[in-house]
């Protein structure tokens, strides 16, 4: 066997520690969940840090800085790792980056980066039945964190556009689905602590279809979390077949959301005209999100259970450009409760219904 | 330490169930017409605020109404096992209070709502149960001063005795 060329041992003593700087020692490397990988909460990620020199270690999942939740907080020649419990399901995108050592013939200091792109499987079943239908499935809420947009406070203002309770806070929060053109609204309500009620609904503007969810766990549907400083997971709370045989505590969301969309909206209420039209509505940054229905009438989920339907007979509409005639238990409520007039507060037509500033569907 | 009996804040029940008594009739309006965002209502769409009062009135209304659509063979389970729960509970030590005495009571009350709820037939199942949950839902809230609205954990012996619930009479 021949003996290999002197250039051959001199071309290895250069490309050695050049590979074995990078491969093993100074990269970034994301080493979990796996890349392309289809992973169950919770998610831990592993991230392999070579010697920092400059910029340390950061850490984004879904464009949202998680640093802070790696431990060891500034590694540096370690593997450092997070536990994200409540991950939504869908397509998530972790960035790791640093300012490294590097070697090439000499070692120097430059960006390291690594992507991991996974897919994570956290439906409930109503979760899977909604997002066959159509219907945007929104990550788990909270204030912080998370891709929830708050709108506004319906009690600011002059108040009273809060359909229900008057002049008690209630706050807005919009989620924008990046492929699946609806809508999901937040209501988290009263002053955010344990009791105070919040409820989410999504409505697909392509079939119509709904879902509901409220801040009370399946395993104790008696217990309102609150919302203040709450994480609320989806996969964990009362939902639409809980709601429809009255297992929750908010009431049935039916009795009242009916008409031929699920949104019960005062239009000209400010923080409720930026959700009904604008560029959250159709607009050049609103992407997929609108309140309105492509065609047809809303049909909440899940279908086939007594009384928990779209009551409101078509046509019986109030100009057509928001919702149709409620019953007359709820026409009365609205025109009584908190002795609140009934001006602007569902299901009436916008002010500036005539002038088309509705967006389109 | 003293044990405090709540059978006497029962009584009241055990008659209004029985028909014994007509506290609030049958034919009353229903105290709570609906539920929406965790609210009450009554039937002119007035919120009604959860008082202690209105609670116990609530529940005197619906354990009547529902009791007396009961079968006799299941009233007699009703009767036998209401009073089980109230002559089995005793609160220990004085923890709460009689304040505590009374929010058990309603506690109870609710607990025998859902029983009654799965044993007669309704039209809107879902509808009475939802307002029974949004009581007990007001429950685990102090109803009654001092600290209103600070949250109330029931005594471990009631929630025990709850997990524990009446047997289904239909089986009978």
């Amino acid at each position: 066997m021949k003996a290999p060329h002197a250039s051959y041992y001199a071309a290895r003593r250069l490309l050695v520690p050049t590979l074995l700087g990078c491969l093993l020692v100074n990269c970034v490397s994301i080493t979990a969940p796996p890349k392309s990988g289809n992973v169950l909460n919770p998610v831990v990620a592993k991230v392999k840090v070579g010697n920092v020199c400059g910029t340390a270690f950061r850490a984004f999942l879904d464009g949202l800085d998680v640093t802070a939740q790696f431990s060891p907080v500034a590694p540096s020649s370690a593997t450092t790792q997070a536990t994200f419990p409540g991950l939504s399901s869908g397509t998530h995108t972790l960035t790791a980056s640093a300012e490294v050592q590097h070697w090439a013939l000499f070692p120097y200091c430059s960006n390291a980066s690594d992507t991991a792109t996974f897919k994570v499987n956290a439906d409930t079943a109503y979760m899977a039945d909604c997002r066959a239908q159509g219907v945007p499935i929104p990550p788990d809420w909270a204030e912080t964190g998370t891709s929830w947009v708050n709108q506004g406070n319906l009690n600011t203002n002059g108040g009273g556009t809060n359909l229900l309770l008057g002049a008690d806070d209630a706050h807005v929060w919009t989620y924008t689905d990046p492929n699946v053109r609806g809508a999901c609204v937040a209501l988290p309500r009263g002053s955010g602590g344990p009791g105070s009620l919040a409820g989410i609904i999504c409505q697909s503007a392509t079939t119509g279809k709904a879902c509901f969810w409220d801040n009370q766990r399946k395993t104790d549907p008696t217990n309102v979390l609150g919302w203040s400083g709450q994480r609320l997971v989806i996969s964990e709370l009362v939902d639409g077949p809980i709601m429809a045989a009255g297992g929750n505590v908010g009431g049935r969301c039916t009795n009242c959301h009916s008409g031929n969309n699920v949104f019960l909206i005062s239009p000209d209420d400010p923080t409720w005209a930026k959700v009904l039209r604008g560029p959250l509505n159709g607009g050049p940054s609103g992407g997929q999100f609108t309140t309105q229905l492509a065609s047809g009438r809303y049909t909440p989920l899940p279908v086939g259970v007594t009384n928990w339907v779209n009551g409101v007979a078509s046509g019986s509409n109030c100009g057509g450009a928001c919702h149709e005639l409620p019953p007359s238990t709820i026409r009365t409520m609205r025109n009584n409760v908190n002795a609140i007039p009934p001006v602007n507060r569902m299901p009436m037509p916008p002010a500036c219904a005539a002038a088309g500033c509705i967006g389109s569907p | 330490m003293r044990n405090i009996s709540i059978k006497g804040a029962a009584a009241l029940f055990l008659s209004a169930a029985l028909g014994w008594s007509s506290v609030t009739g049958a034919q009353a309006p229903e105290p709570i017409a609906f539920i929406g965002h965790g609210a009450m209502f009554d039937d002119t769409g007035k919120q009604i605020q959860a008082t202690p009062a209105f609670i116990e009135k609530a529940q005197a209304y619906y354990i009547e109404t529902l009791s007396a659509q009961l079968q006799p063979s299941q009233k007699a389970k009703f009767s036998a096992e209401r009073e089980r729960y109230f002559k089995t509970y005793k609160r220990s030590g004085d923890g709460g209070g009689q304040e505590g005495v009374k929010q058990d009571t309603l506690i109870i009350n609710a607990a025998l709502i859902d029983w009654l709820i799965k044993e007669v037939p309704q039209s809107d199942f879902g509808d009475l149960q939802g307002k029974n949950n949004l009581i007990k839902a007001k429950l685990r809230y102090r109803l009654f001063p001092p600290e209103v609205g600070a949250p109330y954990a029931a005594p471990q012996e009631l929630m025990n005795l709850l997990k524990h619930p009446l047997p289904d009479a239909r089986k009978d």
